[in-house]
């Protein structure tokens, strides 16, 4: 009663209570409203985003030609046997409830957590186990792997067995009811029918765990991505994006386990685009074959429009080894062979004799000789109290430019080279833009090539410049490092009378073609000049040094060199052959270097890479001769 | 008023109840009580077969005497015909194992032919099977490849003591490994069911994304012998039309199988030398 | 109750109907058309009977179509009938079933939900969903159109074994010879 009276005395400072909670009442409704009604639209994607789930499928990459329209790399299936963890659920209750009371039965203590682990365990292992059976292997589950991909991956397939066999996909699909839950699940896998073809120039790819979800619907969901695979080396790397294609996306609406529940929306994957290369399969299965078991790289590209043909290294690898992955004792096989690099492109040779077209240039140029002018070569040349050796120490005689370049005379590039100087030999060099990569579209071409003159070897070596060096560098020695590819591309630029002819791979898509910007501009050289050049690089060919690259119906022109580079304290030569044919109206431009990897190979341009070349041309100019193409299937 | 029992208050309840022991019951008694009702079944199917046979017996009763010599002449024309393909495949059969010692290349399973007449044809909406008047005392197997004239007829599902159940190639339960004719590649092959007044037809997967039907012929869809169950060679179906998969690195193809599949009065069963049972010593 | 085996005679009767509608569709097997005729079974212990007898009747028809049935596992079709049978015996009251005319509307109707649950049932399993379809519907309208045709002689069928083992129905049925 007291309390009743203390109610009513105090009443009227109790009516605020009402009025505060109808207050209340009145922020929660028009809260709930503004949410629900103002807010609808921020609720439902919340909503969405909280009960779907992607799942990005990685598209088949597209495929690559050469320039007869034969595939060069393509995608094969790679199958795999997989169980959807969804499906099993039932399965993983029942053998948790039969672990439970196995373990209550015979009073071993356990968490529940770890029963369920073991029973997941244990009914993935009887579908691996019905697997074995049927193919005869003894594979066995990883607790670990069920329990990451439980936890993680839920709503991916789980693998059973990967990259299955034909013979053993075979016997799954017939053996296997077809309502089981263990599937045959199938990705792309890349797929090089001829091998080590190429390999350096083609490129390798490598496992990516996360696709790009590029073009998929659903971005702002929760992804799940199934591998694919990525452009790690060489075409594939440089045009991963549009050899990838635009992944797939299944949508799923999911329970609140987070496991399939409906499909919701499905938009299938996109294959990559195909490219086509200027590559002749052919012609590069020839080069890589007459280059043997040799290192070095063969070179063949057309003069006037700067499409190679082939483009040969070796050591090369096959493939097909990195699929799905590389294995460490292939690795270890390449390593060990010294494959890795893409001499073409990647490997720095001093360019011996053939340098001395170069020199020649600049010497004619300047006006520091005319074809006519002649040295006397007794077999040495002396630059202040040291020697310098012609190859023949008997000495060539009187020689003038055309039967310098016949006989590759040294004698005859010291003295002139000494005359036209460092600066001419250096600004001819990058005139001809030997001073700089290609700017082929394969990557990784090396930056690193040396055109060497006073201030290289003041910035390089804090040293001045000596006459001695100039005599080096007259004749391909010395500082000076090209690559094959460059030495192609300059082969092409004086076949087709310009500066520089820009070598490409790209055949289509046109946009992806390389585009110099080294502005090609004529050679402008003098006629007479150019001709000299080319008599005594078709007479090397007829008679002279490079005479085992001789053709018996097309005229080539051809010059060779030999370089010496020192090498964990041994000399090793270096054998090259630069040529085109036929001198008039050229279709082919060749570059040949073969290394030596060991002082006794005594190798030489004529009778090391002019053979080689000469093979290449052969098979160049009578493609019906032989066609030795073999498509190397995937057992 | 008398007292309703449980059964008519509550019997849903009741069906729910029944249910649940009917799922706890151990398969064994399921398995026995669902083949003791085939077996039952199993005269009435064989009766029905024998009626037809009998049928048929009278309908060639009937023939005339012309018609018959008739078919006497043709059948005897046929039987030379086929006794110089005999002796030809004999000679063959022994080529091929001359080879296969001469090159240590392991020999292929020899199969054994158990002919049976087809009891029952039951090709439903939802399933294609027939059944055949052979069973567990005749060899057969489960699994066991089942052919014809036209080749693969299907795969027995179920064996019992005088008849066995054969799934037919057009059922979506049936999937074997099968390749193009000339192909090396193994494909998959899954029945696809029958649409009315059709040739019964199966689906062809992981076929290359680069193989195209030659204008001139529909390709030949055979057995690999590669799936462990159906011997190489044997004729699934033509090939007859391809559409991109889903999965866009494969094709998929339609498969029209022999239209003949739903009529047949006669298979052979195919059993393993190795698996048939050998006879015992006393016989 | 325990005393009722009227569903004894009228599972008899239900196997002569499933005899002849499996050598029918024997015969239509070569043009891929079938009849399913599992409704016409079971309607007349459905509607005639009471619950407890008919019930073990439309499981056992249901056990008896089961046993031959490879898609399914064993039982469902047991499950499947003995519910219907309660569905429609909780109807049956306010509906005329002693009638002809509503026994075979019944029979169509409960052979359509069987029909139905069964295409959807196999409809997962399906690799040609537009063909399964088109064949469901064929053999849907030619099984309604057979149970059409013969309801009334198997109803009558039914009812003479029930008086011919002097287990007569607890009402007179127009369907009486």
């Amino acid at each position: 009663m007291r309390l009743f009276a203390l109610y009513r005395k105090s009443q009227s400072r109790l009516k605020i209570f009402p009025v505060f909670i109808a207050g209340m009442l009145i922020v929660m409704i028009g809260g709930l409203g503004w949410r629900q009604l103002l807010h609808e639209q921020f609720y439902a994607e919340r909503e969405e985003i909280q009960h779907l789930r992607r799942v990005l499928i990685p598209a088949p990459r597209g495929n690559i030609f050469d320039r007869e329209g034969r595939l060069l790399v393509g995608n094969q299936p790679r199958v795999s046997a997989i169980v959807y963890l969804n499906e099993l659920r039932p399965e993983f209750r029942r053998q948790y409830i039969d672990l439970v009371r196995e373990y209550q039965e015979e009073n071993i203590p356990s968490q529940g957590h770890n029963l369920q682990i073991l029973a997941r365990v244990r009914v993935m292992q009887e579908y691996m186990d019905k697997v074995n059976g049927i193919l005869g292997r003894q594979d066995t589950i990883d607790a670990q792997t069920v329990e990451r991909h439980f936890q993680q991956e839920r709503l991916i397939p789980f693998p059973l067995v990967e990259d299955l066999h034909p013979r053993e996909y075979a016997r799954l699909l017939e053996q296997l009811p077809s309502d089981s839950p263990i599937q045959l699940f199938t990705t792309s896998l890349r797929y090089y029918p001829f091998g080590s073809l190429a390999a350096h120039s083609l490129g390798y790819t490598g496992n990516l765990n996360e696709i790009s979800p590029e073009g998929a619907p659903g971005e702002s969901l929760a992804t799940f991505h199934i591998p694919g695979t990525t452009g790690r080396s060489g075409l594939e790397r440089a045009f991963d994006d549009y050899l990838q294609g635009q992944s797939g996306a299944l949508i799923w609406l999911v329970d609140p386990s987070g496991f399939q529940f409906d499909l919701v929306d499905h938009s299938p994957p996109v294959p990559g685009n195909d490219l086509h290369l200027t590559l002749d399969a052919r012609l590069q299965k020839i080069a890589e074959e007459a280059i043997g078991d040799r290192r070095g790289a063969v070179i063949a590209l057309s003069p006037q429009d700067g499409e190679v043909l082939a483009l040969a290294s070796t050591p090369g690898y096959d493939l097909n080894d990195f699929v799905p992955r590389l294995s460490s004792a292939a690795a270890a096989r390449i390593e060990e062979r010294e494959a890795w690099l893409h001499r073409g492109i990647q490997g720095l040779y001093p360019p011996g004799s053939t340098f001395k077209m170069i020199t020649a240039m600049a010497a004619l140029r300047d006006g520091i000789i005319e074809p006519e002018t002649t040295s006397f070569c007794h077999g040495f040349h002396t630059v202040g109290n040291r020697r310098f050796p012609c190859h023949n120490r008997q000495g060539h005689g009187e020689v003038d430019l055309v039967e310098a370049i016949r006989v590759s005379c040294n004698v005859f590039f010291y003295e002139h080279g000494l005359a036209t100087g460092v600066d001419r030999i250096a600004t001819e060099s990058r005139r001809l833009h030997l001073d700089q990569p290609t700017g082929l579209e394969i990557p990784y071409e090396t930056r690193r090539m040396i055109i060497p003159d006073r201030e290289w070897k003041r910035q390089r070596l804090n040293e001045s410049w000596f006459p001695g060096d100039t005599a080096n560098l007259s004749i391909g020695q010395g500082f000076v490092r090209l690559t094959p590819m460059q030495m192609a591309a300059f082969t092409a630029a004086l076949a087709n009378d310009q500066s520089f002819v820009q070598p490409r791979v790209i055949t289509r898509p046109e946009s992806l073609r390389a585009t110099s910007e080294n502005i090609a501009r004529p050679l402008e050289l003098a006629t007479q000049h150019r001709e000299a050049l080319l008599q005594g690089m078709f007479e090397a060919v007829e008679t002279g040094t490079a005479r085992f690259a001789r053709l018996d119906d097309y005229p080539v022109a051809g010059k060779t060199g030999t370089a010496q580079v020192r090498r964990r304290g041994e000399t090793l030569h270096m054998a090259w052959f630069i040529g085109f044919a036929p001198v008039e109206n050229p279709e082919i431009a060749i570059a040949v270097l073969v290394e030596g990897m060991e002082a006794r190979d005594s190798f030489a341009g004529g009778a090391t890479a002019a053979p080689i070349a000469k093979e290449v041309l052969e098979a160049y100019f009578d493609p019906e001769a032989s066609d030795i193409l073999e498509v190397s299937l995937r057992p | 008023m008398p007292r309703k029992s449980l059964f008519q208050r509550r019997p849903l309840l009741v069906l729910g109840i029944a249910f649940l022991v009917w799922l706890l019951l151990p398969g064994i008694i399921k398995t026995f009580f669902r083949s003791s009702i085939i077996e039952l079944q199993a005269p009435s199917r064989q009766a029905a077969s024998v009626v037809r046979d009998v049928q048929d017996y009278w309908a060639l009763r009937t023939a005339g005497r012309n018609t018959l010599l008739r078919e006497l002449s043709d059948l005897s024309r046929q039987n030379s015909y086929y006794q110089l393909r005999s002796q030809r495949i004999s000679l063959l059969e022994e080529e091929i194992k001359r080879w296969e010692q001469l090159y240590n290349l392991p020999s292929h399973p020899e199969y054994h032919f158990e002919i049976a007449r087809v009891v029952q044809r039951d090709s439903t909406t939802w399933w294609q099977e027939m059944t055949i008047r052979k069973g567990r005392q005749h060899g057969i197997r489960e699994g066991a490849p089942v052919v014809f004239a036209g080749g693969v007829v299907g795969r027995i599902r179920e064996v019992h003591l005088a008849t066995s159940t054969v799934e037919l190639l057009s059922s979506p339960g049936l999937r074997l490994s099968a390749r193009i004719s000339g192909k090396s590649r193994p494909l998959g092959f899954q029945g696809g069911g029958n649409r009315p007044f059709h040739t019964p037809t199966g689906k062809l997967d992981f076929i290359p994304i680069n193989y195209q039907i030659p204008e001139e012929t529909e390709p030949l869809v055979i057995t690999t012998g590669l799936g462990g169950i159906f011997p190489e060679g044997l004729v699934i179906g033509r090939l007859t039309n391809l559409k991109e998969s889903e999965e866009t690195l494969f094709q998929a193809g339609q498969v029209r199988l022999d239209q003949r599949l739903n009529q047949i009065r006669e298979v052979a069963v195919m059993i393993a030398l190795e698996d048939s049972p050998q006879p015992t010593d006393e016989e | 109750m325990n005393k009722d085996y009227r569903w004894t005679v009228l599972f008899l009767s239900s196997l002569v109907g499933w005899f002849f509608w499996r050598e029918i569709n024997h015969f239509l097997t070569p043009y891929h058309l079938s009849l399913y005729l599992g409704g016409l079974l079971i309607t007349f212990g459905i509607l005639r009977l009471p619950l407890y007898s008919g019930l073990i009747h439309s499981a056992l028809v249901g056990a008896w179509l089961d046993a031959a049935a490879p898609t399914y596992p064993f039982g469902t079709g047991i499950l499947v009938f003995s519910l219907l049978h309660l569905l429609v015996f909780t109807l049956r009251q306010k509906i005329p079933h002693d009638t002809s005319a509503w026994m075979i509307l019944a029979a169509l109707l409960i052979n359509f939900l069987l029909f139905l649950f069964w295409t959807v049932y196999h409809y997962p399993l399906q690799i040609d969903p537009q063909g399964y379809l088109w064949r469901s519907l064929v053999d849907l309208i030619i099984s309604q159109i057979a149970i059409t045709i013969v309801a009334v002689w198997f109803f009558s069928l039914q009812n003479s074994l029930l008086h011919l083992c002097r287990m007569p129905l607890d009402e007179d049925s127009p369907l009486s010879p």
